[in-house]
This record gives C-alpha cells, structure tokens and sequence, in this order.
C-alpha cells in the first residue's frame, strides 16, 4: 500500500497570517496576491516525509484554511 | 452624519473631527468613510498615512516592514505625546514597557516564536472543542436573567460569556471576572480615544493595566506552585516557559493580553451583532426561520459594525503600498471599518445579508498580526446569538437607536437594553 497525500490553501479563508510559511519553508509560500500557497506544482506533488510539516502547518493555521489528506491506495508493484 | 452635511466640510477639517473621536460621527461614521476611499483612498496627515480601500488595506497588513511600533512607543491616534504634562509621558512609557513584550506589539524572530508557541491553543480545531462548554456558559448567564424578561446585553451577557472563557482557558478564577472587567475598562478608555482630561484616561490606563498585570502574575506564580489542568492554554504556556521557550516576563505580559483583548472586543463583538440583528429585522426573522444562517452570523455582523474599527503601523524603512509611498518612519492607519464597507470588495456593502456569499473582512485584520483569538471570538459571538435565538425569538432593543460611543477606533455602546419576551428555551 501507498500513501498519497493532497494538500491545498483555501484562498477564500487564508488571511496570510504566514505560520504555514514559517513552520514549513520548503512547503509553503505567500503568492502575491496575498495568501499563502504550497510550492508544489501539483496539489499531490508531496511525499510521506512532508506529512509531518503539513500537519503541523494544518493543525497551526488560525483561520483552518489549509486541507491535507492522506489516500492509501495498493501498491502496482 | 448627512452626505450632503459632509460635502460641504474639507476632507481635512472632516478627517481631523474624525480622528478626534467627534460625537458627530458616532452614530454613523461610514459616509466619512466613503468619502476618504473616494476622494483620498491613501489620506495624509503630516507623517500620518491613512488607507481606507479593502485592498490597501490588506497589503498594508501582509507588509512586512509596517510594524506595530516603532519600539519606542505606541501610536494612539491623534494623541500629541510631546505636548503632554511629563507625568503623563511617564505614564505612557510605563504603559508601554509592560505591553512592550505582548504578542500584537512584537515583530520580527521574537513574535514568530511567540507566535508559534501560543498558537496550537486558539486554532479553530482546539476551539471547536469548547463549542458544548460554551452553550452551556451561555444558557446559564441567560437562566439568570430570563425571568425578569429585561437582559442589559452588555453587562448581563456579552461581556461575561467571553470572561468567563477566556479565564477557563488560563485557569483564571472566574470569580473575579467582575474585578477584571473593571480593570479592562480602565485600560480600554485610552485606545478607544477618549480625550476629555486626557491626563487623568492615560493615568486611569496605566493604573488598570498595572493592576491587572500584577494581579494575573499572581494566578501564573500560584498556579506553578500547585500544579493544575493538563491541557488548557495555561498549562501550554507554562511548559514553554520551563523549556525556556518564553520568558517569564513574555508570559505574564500575553497573558494580560489575552485575557484583555480576550473580551474586550469580542464583548463589543456579540453587542454588535445583537445590534445588527435588531435593526435589520427581515434578517432575524430570516435567522430564526432557516438555522444555517447561523455560520454567517458571526462573520457578516463583523463585517458590518467591525468592533475594531483601526489599526496602527509604523514604517521601518520605505515601502509602497496602494501605489503611494510610505517613508521610512511614517506612521500609517488602516480603516478596517472602512475597508469592510468597500464595494469595490463586497456589493452593497452597506446591506446587512447573512446570505452572502463571500465575507472575507478585515475585522480581525491579517498577516502575521491576524487576531489569535478570531477562532474563538467568531465562536463567541455564534454562540452567543444561537442561544438569544433559540430562547427569546421575539426580543427586542428597549431604545430603537443604540447609544454609539464616540469613538475613531472601536464601534461600540455602554450599555444595550433588551426586552426579551417569553422566553421558548
């Protein structure tokens, strides 16, 4: 089984108050046009090893505007 | 205040009376503001820069460089330091050495690991989990007072429901809720603009901002000594203290400043939306017909009378917001009550309407500085209107206009009274 995750900024709730940038640099940035955004081209482009760091940027968001979600599905090989 | 009235006064003459807390523009100041976002969207004063557009707004809080203080003093309106009695300027410098390590006046690396230590108790999951001790907070306030079918909204509810959370949360005796109200009206006197014996508000400031720091040192230093809840804020805090995350002087000054603006605003929070919903009766009646309404409660009431009505920055070096140049040194405002009012961000923004769709205000303002307590103040104020609802659909203000305090920087009213009718709870 493996694990894909998906991870997205709500810009209608993101009030740019940045403790996802801060918590996790390599993951998250402020756009310009004011809100916070991950790095990531894709919204699945993300590995096991950043789940910690966008929990953490998740659980800490004052206004709940970033979304993670983990899928198992069964591994092809 | 008239548009036509307004017309015929300078934008200056009218900016100054404004800024000055004038009671001309207590009950209505929202056509000034029109006129500031139309005629001069980025105002100057001298050295003072004014943003009244949602956009300038917004950027001027996201920027970087625009920070709460200059480190030296805090910025309240059209208060002239220099021409005050020394005893006074020694008042304000005390006053700002005890809020100097609070949370809403740090910057840079300090506030992002403050920051970072105290938010995991206010985010919207931590809160949610108070909803059902909230509800049953709110019913019990309202128990003792339904049978008189009279409710003083701002004494009997709106202040106590926010106290009263806001010291379960640092394991403050509610008790002395009483105590601490008095302490916060002493404090609040000074930022909403009062201005009449200006000597005597920043001494009364000072006084109750002291005795409230030396009171809560006392809870934090007893409740070390003995020992207390696991998991509430208070405990969060004192672990970061004893891992030497947060100094003990950062501790005692956030706490003084949660448990301040804790109810402070939030209390003028619940009496505006009270207020919002009286005087635009289709949508109370649209409330209690259709509960989902409920969600929009909080944020379109916000939105529409902002309790915090302005916010101060301080430029650190030279940087251009809303196409203008903002100098290294200036001091710069931000209108959130205008902002929130801009159609240029929201149509017809002076229509209260729980039905709208998308009210991402500035109440609370943004960037590194966004409220800490939004979570919990918009719960609050849910909560609060969810339990008048539910028991008292038919309530009703005793006087048809509410009594605005004159104010340039907080929309709200001593005193709010209401007949309830039978109570359906």
């Amino acid at each position: 089984v493996s694990v894909h995750i998906l991870a997205r900024v709500d810009p209608r709730k993101c009030m740019a108050n940045q403790q996802c940038t801060a918590l996790a640099p390599d993951l998250f940035e402020l756009a310009p046009a004011g809100h916070s955004r991950t790095k990531r081209k894709d919204e699945t482009d993300f590995t096991d090893e950043d789940l910690p760091l966008l929990e953490a940027a998740r659980d800490n968001c004052p206004t709940g505007a970033i979304h993670v979600e983990t899928m198992a599905e069964p591994d092809d090989t | 205040m008239s548009a036509q009235a307004l017309a015929t006064r300078s934008l200056d003459d009218e900016f100054a009376a404004w800024y000055r807390s004038d009671p001309r523009f207590a009950k209505d100041p929202y056509a000034f503001y029109a006129r500031l976002r139309e005629e001069a969207p980025v105002y100057r004063a001298g050295d003072l820069v004014v943003f009244s557009r949602y956009a300038d707004c917004n950027d001027a809080a996201i920027e970087a460089t625009l920070w709460k203080t200059d480190g030296k003093s805090y910025d309240y309106g059209s208060l002239e330091t220099a021409s005050l009695p020394e005893e006074a300027q020694e008042n304000l410098q005390r006053l700002f050495q005890i809020e100097s390590l609070a949370l809403n006046k740090m910057e840079g690396e300090q506030h992002r690991r403050v920051r970072g230590l105290v938010q995991r108790a206010f985010t919207p999951r931590t809160i949610d989990a108070m909803a059902g001790r909230m509800r049953v907070v709110a019913n019990e306030l309202v128990d003792e007072i339904a049978a008189s079918g009279r409710m003083e909204a701002v004494h009997d509810f709106a202040f106590q429901l926010p106290l009263i959370m806001i010291c379960s949360m640092l394991e403050v005796p509610i008790a002395d809720r009483h105590k601490i109200r008095e302490w916060g009206l002493g404090i609040s006197g000074l930022f909403s603009g009062e201005r009449t014996d200006i000597v005597r508000v920043i001494e009364r400031a000072y006084r109750n901002r002291k005795a409230l720091y030396d009171y809560l040192r006392g809870v934090i230093e007893e409740r070390r000594a003995r020992g207390g809840e696991q998991d509430s804020v208070m405990s969060i805090l004192l672990s970061a203290e004893a891992g030497d995350r947060l100094t003990t002087e950062e501790l005692v000054c956030n706490t003084v400043t949660f448990v301040f603006a804790g109810h402070e605003t939030t209390t003028n929070g619940i009496a505006n939306a009270i207020i919002a919903l009286m005087t635009n009766r289709d949508q109370w009646e649209a409330l209690l017909a259709d509960p989902n309404l409920m969600r929009n409660v909080a944020d379109e009431s916000l939105r529409y009378l902002s309790p915090v009505q302005t916010e101060p920055r301080w430029a650190s070096r030279d940087v251009e917001i809303g196409g203008e140049s903002v100098r290294k040194g200036e001091r710069v405002r931000m209108l959130w009550g205008s902002s929130n009012r801009d159609p240029l961000r929201f149509p017809e923004p002076d229509r209260y309407d729980l039905t709208r769709k998308d009210i991402k205000h500035l109440a609370f303002g943004a960037g590194r500085h966004y409220c800490l307590g939004a979570s919990l103040a918009r719960l609050e104020i849910t909560t609060a209107i969810e339990t008048l609802a539910r028991r008292f659909p038919e309530m009703r203000m005793a006087d048809p206009e509410p009594r605005w305090k004159a104010s340039y920087n907080v929309r709200s009213v001593d005193a709010l009274p209401l007949v309830l009718g039978p109570d359906r709870g």
